[in-house]
């Protein structure tokens, strides 16, 4: 081997890396050559001095208990940021929505919709007027299907969440919004069933035009 | 547990115990900030156990250790978004030319002893390390502290043999420019009676 190719490789022959036919090349050479050799023994030397220098080091014995301790007891999983998974649970629950108003209100346009094709021809607008004032049981039926949407929502939120739970009255926003949310059904009720306007008088005669009467003489 | 009643967090400890000082030396090296150590070395940890039932015996618990401790401690470098100072390649004529650094103030009427001598390496390898790059500090961390062998060197850094070759050689160079001006100007003040 040339002294050229055995320098470049002093590296893996110092860790050892060499497969063993290449090492004894290496051997060989180094036993020819007083040049290389002596490069390597200087190589070697300051490898063993930077392999102490990076090696010095302690072990700090507080922090290895602490860690054997958690292994031995672990607590909960600590996640990126500090967080544990019971506290990024938690505030995923927090965060969770109920019912959004848009939804709430197309359950109740479906609802509604549902209990209105029933047999109901929009059309025949008043027979349905007047079948739905004498069907209570019509009424009682659709009161029923509100206190089970309500109760859906109510059980979304979850027991799980130990804010919501807390909260035995709704807040003030919450109370709004389902009064807006009641409106608007009534509304859409109302519109259906409200009596059917007179019929309309009829349009004013329109006026002679005096003015233009007046040019034309 | 164990068929032997071992549980599997005595038989994890067994194993790691008589790594934890290199492990924290290597940790304390490769990370940026120092005091981020001790929540690398305890997260990697933590992982390395959780992740137990996929040890098998036979392989190196110490390879794999380093491994997981390397990917954690890169993890809180790049939170840092630290950049080696000199992130481009250095040879060492460069690094001769480049004003030295680190040299702690020393009275000047005592004689240098050789705790002083190791002291005065100290900061040259800390300041030699920080020109590295992540990749070439920790080839040589895991080389000179781990004992890596090149092929685990490479599984744990997910480099081809070839690379970590490359990487180890610039890292040494450049380390042993570092050492050498070091001693030279430590024995120099010593000839000089300073």
């Amino acid at each position: 081997m040339r002294c050229d190719e055995v320098q470049s490789l002093h590296d893996p022959y110092l860790d050892s890396e060499l497969d063993a036919r290449t090492a004894l090349e290496i051997e060989r050479h180094l036993k020819a050559c007083p040049e290389c050799a002596r490069l390597f023994a200087e190589e070697q030397e300051l490898e063993a001095r930077l392999k102490a220098g990076l090696n010095h080091g302690t072990r700090t014995a507080e922090l290895w208990e602490q860690i054997e301790g958690e292994v031995i007891h672990p607590k909960p999983e600590i996640l990126p940021q500090g967080r544990t998974k019971q506290a990024q649970s938690t505030k995923a629950q927090m965060t969770k929505t109920p019912l959004s108003g848009g939804v709430f209100r197309a359950l109740s346009h479906l609802v509604f919709g549902f209990v209105s094709g029933l047999g109901f021809r929009i059309s025949d607008l008043d027979a349905t007027r007047s079948r739905f004032r004498s069907d209570a049981p019509a009424w009682a039926g659709l009161a029923a299907v509100w206190v089970v949407i309500l109760a859906l929502d109510l059980t979304a939120r979850g027991p799980e969440t130990r804010v919501m739970r807390e909260r035995e009255v709704p807040s003030a926003s919450e109370m709004r919004f389902a009064w807006k949310q009641k409106q608007l059904l009534m509304a859409d009720l109302a519109f259906l069933f409200e009596p059917a306007p007179a019929d309309k008088p009829a349009p004013p005669a329109p006026q002679s035009n005096r003015h233009t009467d007046n040019l034309n003489t | 547990m164990s068929e032997t009643g071992i549980s599997d967090a005595d038989r994890f400890l067994a194993l790691l115990k008589p790594i934890e000082r290199d492990l924290e030396t290597y940790c304390r090296r490769l990370i940026w900030e120092p005091q981020e150590a001790p929540d690398a070395l305890q997260n990697a940890v933590m992982r390395a156990f959780a992740a137990f039932n996929r040890y098998h015996e036979g392989a190196s618990f110490r390879a794999w250790m380093f491994k997981i401790l390397t990917h954690e401690a890169f993890a809180l470098n790049r939170k840092h978004a630290r950049i080696a100072r000199h992130e481009f390649q250095l040879e060492p004529e460069e690094l001769a030319r480049l004003p030295y650094m680190g040299e702690p103030e020393r009275d000047s009427s005592q004689p240098l002893s050789p705790e002083t001598l190791n002291g005065v390496l100290e900061p040259a390898l800390a300041a030699g390390l920080k020109t590295l790059t992540d990749t070439e500090r920790a080839v040589l961390l895991l080389r000179a502290i781990g004992d890596l062998r090149y092929r685990e060197i490479g599984e744990s850094l997910a480099i081809p043999l070839g690379s970590v070759m490359g990487n180890l050689s610039r890292a040494r160079q450049k380390m042993r420019a570092y050492i050498t001006r070091a001693e030279r100007r430590t024995q120099l003040l010593k000839e000089n009676g300073i």
